[in-house]
This record gives structure tokens, sequence and C-alpha cells, in this order.
């Protein structure tokens, strides 16, 4: 045996000392939800700075609530692997209907690729905002962020839909049960009526069907005069004969606030909740 | 043909009927029977007999006879039995510019700009086939040029979707518009089809016996007396019309124009005179039909086109089958 050999054998019977364990390395990561966008914005600068792109539609305000919030210089990425790969991300946030082949692919480049999935309610937030927190390394912030939301939830929860039926209908689909929007009237006081059919998700229905359940309120989207919308929807044939038209409780509002899956979901209950109080004070 | 045509119209009240009493909402005979008279009854049930279901099935029924008058037509002009604005690729070059119209915001310019776009977007391919067949009139390369055209149009229209999915409520918009409904159709649209109808079947029936002789062939046609460039454009003129529109009323229902006409001819004979209202009466039966069950069998609101195309694709195989045993 080699004097090296002997070194190295008294060495391990005696514990050689070990280096100092080096600080993990930041992360760097990759948005590609603006859910996530407005997520990792929102657990504060240490994280913000792990950032290396954002989804290319944060700053469209028809979709996001956090237009022209992150830097310029951060990049903008869709979901183009290649475009994402060349960034050298550690991490990346990707939704559930992104393509298959492409987060593979993502995998296969060594990026861990966190798949966030469940954009139906409350609680699915909730459990993004630990998810997010927790691989970007900042879990006390994300449950900081979800108490926040919980305190502002108890703030606009209300009862002013009592006894009313809600239905959301949006390009032919009506939101049922699993759907942000259950939540949203549910937090109104609303009985939102898909649900009450058995219904989950997105579930296209015809107008007839529309017309049938007779609802007392019908929430839809608007693209830029909410009040023309409403108009306009109240006489729509059939529509006009629902209670919902008849007792002008027929809400528009705008698709990024109606489809937002993050704390703006708060706002359609509060918008929600101080238009059942102007109809019926 | 009476006795026929007496079972078929029969079909069409009863199905009319039922297309009335049938779907969501608390509405018995008797209701629908007090709306259609006048007398009271509740709004809802009104606003679900007479703002929606009426109008609906009305134009089914107008739809359903413009595609099949438009399908005899356009098998007539071509002399094939596998020509249809479908297969043509009309119905693809109406869906395309249609699809274009909603994209660029021309929907905006009123009722009639994609019904029109539509139009205009049938006419183009049913020209370009025109063109094609003064050089080479052979229906095989016929069918095989209007293939090759539907496949461009459906490369526009994807484009068209593929830019839209940026836009995600004009995506949706125009995905909706390709599915094709009946749903949320009432009195305007309406007045819209059954104006295209009733133009189409004048413009048929203008040429009705021009398109007898052409069976017999081009050179006998004309040694009739039949102006082919004249029969041609009417011809087309009116297929483009009719297809262009429907697809801008109800999006693409596939199959009603190739069927039907066959239907129709085993009953009454090839003579135009009797196939085009043949056709047009079946045509219409068969969508309000489909469209009943659409509106009754599934929860969810179906597209009148998927289920066209389900039974009208094994129709298409049996007559291709039958045309290849012919020829053999």
């Amino acid at each position: 045996m080699t004097r090296a050999g002997l070194l190295l054998l008294a060495c391990l019977a005696a514990g050689c000392p070990r280096p100092a364990a080096e600080p993990p390395a930041a992360a760097r990561i990759a948005s590609v939800t603006i859910d996530s966008d407005a997520t990792l914005w929102a657990l504060g600068e240490d994280v913000r700075g792990q950032v290396v792109a954002v989804s290319a539609l944060v700053d469209d305000a028809r979709y996001s609530p956090i237009v022209d919030t992150w830097p310029a210089s951060i990049p903008r990425v869709s979901g183009s692997s290649e475009t994402l790969i060349a960034l050298r991300p550690t991490v990346a946030f990707v939704a559930e209907w992104s393509d298959p082949n492409g987060r593979a692919l993502l995998e296969r480049s060594d990026i861990d690729v966190v798949v966030l999935s469940g954009f139906g309610g409350f609680d699915d937030y909730r459990a993004r905002v630990r998810t997010i927190a927790e691989r970007a390394g900042a879990p006390e912030r994300g449950r900081a962020l979800v108490a926040e939301f919980d305190e502002a939830l108890d703030q606009v929860t209300s009862s002013a839909g009592a006894g009313l039926s809600v239905v959301s209908y949006a390009s032919g689909n009506v939101a049922a049960a699993d759907t942000t929007f259950a939540d949203e009237a549910a937090a109104a006081g609303l009985t939102n009526l898909p649900s009450t059919k058995g219904m989950k998700g997105h579930v296209q229905v015809g107008i007839e069907q529309l017309v049938a359940w007779a609802p007392d309120v019908l929430v839809v989207p608007c693209e830029d005069d909410c009040a023309k919308t409403e108009r306009d929807f109240a006489t729509k044939p059939g529509i006009a004969a629902t209670p919902a038209a008849q007792h002008d409780r027929i809400i528009a509002i705008e698709p990024a606030l109606l489809f937002a899956t993050g704390p703006r979901m708060l706002d359609v209950t509060a918008a929600l909740v101080r238009r059942l109080r102007e109809a019926d004070p | 043909m009476t006795r026929w045509a007496a079972i078929v119209s029969a079909t069409l009240l009863v199905a009319l009927w039922i297309s009335l009493v049938a779907g969501p909402g608390d509405v018995s005979h008797g209701d629908v029977a007090s709306v259609l008279l006048g007398r009271e009854v509740t709004a809802l049930q009104r606003a679900l007999v007479w703002d929606l279901r009426l109008p609906r099935s009305l134009l089914a029924v107008c739809v359903g006879a413009s595609l099949g008058l438009a399908g005899a037509l356009t098998q007539g002009l071509f002399r094939n039995p596998l020509a249809e604005p479908g297969v043509l690729g009309v119905s693809a070059g109406a869906a395309m510019a249609g699809a274009v119209g909603l994209a660029i915001g021309l929907d905006a310019a009123g009722p009639w700009a994609i019904p029109g776009a539509a139009c205009l977007g049938a006419i183009g391919v049913l020209l370009v086939l025109m063109a094609w067949a003064r050089t080479d009139a052979r229906t095989s390369t016929l069918i095989l040029c209007g293939v090759a055209l539907a496949s461009v149009c459906g490369a526009v229209t994807t484009l068209v979707l593929s830019v839209g999915i940026e836009r995600w409520e004009v995506g949706m918009k125009v995905v909706r518009w390709l599915m094709g409904s009946f749903d949320g159709r009432t009195w305007p649209h309406l007045a819209i089809g059954a104006s295209a109808l009733a133009l189409g079947a004048a413009l048929a029936a203008w040429v009705r016996q021009d398109l007898d002789a052409l069976q017999l062939g081009s050179d006998t046609a004309v040694s009739l007396g039949v102006d082919l460039r004249h029969t041609w454009r009417v011809g087309i003129t009116t297929v483009g019309l009719l297809a262009g529109l429907c697809t801008a009323l109800t999006g693409v229902i596939g199959f009603v124009g190739l069927v039907v006409p066959h239907i129709a001819r085993a009953f009454v004979g090839t003579g135009h005179a009797r196939l085009l209202p043949a056709s047009a009466l079946l045509g219409g039966t068969l969508l309000l039909l489909v469209d009943v069950a659409t509106r009754t069998i599934a929860f969810i609101a179906l597209p009148p086109g998927v289920i066209t195309s389900l039974l009208g694709t094994p129709v298409f195989l049996v007559v291709l089958a039958r045309m290849r045993t012919e020829i053999t």
C-alpha cells in the first residue's frame, strides 16, 4: 500500500475534516403562466431576482393583473422549449395544458419542471401559491400570501346574494363547480345554478337551457363598454324573459377579472356584491 | 312523387312540432299551441317557444333545404354523384373567408358582413373549379382539385386560428363559428336563411332544364340549345350563395348536400324539375331531425355538423363503393 493509501485510511478512521457545505446556488426561475408571473412577483425582491423569464402575456391587459410590472429586461417567453432552454433555467413553472413533449424536452435538459394544475377556485390558488413559493425557496412568504388572501376574502364575503341563483355565461359556456366563478359566487352569497345541476368545469350550454334555468343573476364578460354589454344582453331574444334581465341583474365584468385565477378573484366577488346591493339596496 | 312528398312533408311537420315542444324548460303541447295562437302564457314560455325554438327550427329547415338544393345543383353541374359543396371545397372556402372576417373584426360591420364574406369565399372556390373544368373536365380531377382547394382553405383557417390563440376571445369566436350551431339563432338569422333559400330556389328553377340536358354530356347539351356558360354562371352563383350563407349562419355542416340528393333521386328520379324541390324538402326535414336530436339527446349543445358527418360518412363510402363496382 502506498503512503497516500495509508494516509487515506488513517484519515477515514480518524474522521477527515470535511469541506464547508456550499450554499445552494440560487435558482434560475422561468415562468410560463401569468398566474406564476404574478405569484413570483408577489413573493418579493429575493424571488424576483431569481426570475430569468416571464410569460409572453404578462403585459397583456386583457389577461394579466400585473401589466408593466416585470422589468423589460426580463425576457418574455411563450411555450417554445428551445427559447426556454436557451435561458438555462433550473426551475420552470408551466401550466397543465402545456405541450407534454415540450415539458419532456425541458426535463431532459435537467430543468425542474413544475406543472401548475387546478385553476378551479380559492383552494387551488392557495395550493399553487404554496407550491410556487416552496420551489422558489420562499415558503414563509408563500404562507403569508395565502394568509393575506384569506384575510381579504373574509372582508369581501357577503350574504348579499342570499336566495339568488346565478349563472356565468361566456362564449357559450357556463362556469359550473370547480371553477373560480363557483367560489366567487359562493363568497357573494349566490347559488351557482350549473353547480347545482351536477355540472363541473366550464360546460357548453345552449341559450335555450340558459333561459330555461331562469337565473336571478347573469354574469357575462364585456369587451369595452360593460354598461352597453349589459343592455344588449338584456334585450337578447329569450334572455329578456329571465328574472336577471327583468330585475336589472345582468352583470358584465371585464374578462381579465372574470377569468382571473389569482387574488383578483376577490375583485369579482366584490363587484358582484356591489352590484347586488345597487340593484336591491 | 306525390305520396313520397306527402310522407316527407308530414315528417317535417311532426319534427317541427317536436322541436317546439322538446328541450329544456317547462313547455307543454298546450303551451306551444297557446304561443302559436297568441294566447296568454308566461313570458318565459313565450321566450322559449317564440323567440328561441321556432326561429331556430325554421332556420334548420331553411339551411337543410339550401344544402340539399346546393348538393343536387352541384352534382348536376359537375355530373358527378360525389360532388357536393363540402367535397368540392366550397364550404371550406366559405369557412375560410368567414374565419378571416371574424379574425379581422368584420362582424362589427353588421349582420350581413360575415355571411357576405363567406359567400365570396364559396364563390371564389367555385370559380377556380370552373376555370379548371374548362381545361380538364374529368370528374375525378375536379374532385381532386376540390380536395386540394379545401386543403388550402383549411390551412388558411388553421393559420387564422393559430394567430387567434394569442387572442383568446377571437380564437373562441372562430372555433365556435366553425363548429357550427343553431343555438341562439333567431328571427334575423331566419330572415337571411329564408331569403337565400328563396333566391337560390328561383335561380335553380331557372336552370333546371339545362341541368337535365347537361346529364347527356356537354356536347349534346350545346346541340340541344343549352348556353353552357349561362348555366354554369347561374349554377355556380346559386351554389356559392346557398353554401356560403348556410356556412355563415350555422358553420360547416357537411354531407347533407351529398347524401340528400342521392336519397331523393331514389324516389323521384333524375329529372331536376322534381329532384331539386325533393332535395330541398328532404334536406330541410333531415337537418331539422338532426337539430332536434342534438337538442334532446345530449345535455351539452352538440354541433349539428358532428351528427351529419357521422351519418354522412358511411353513406359517402357506400356511394364510393357503388361507383367502384360500376366501373369494374
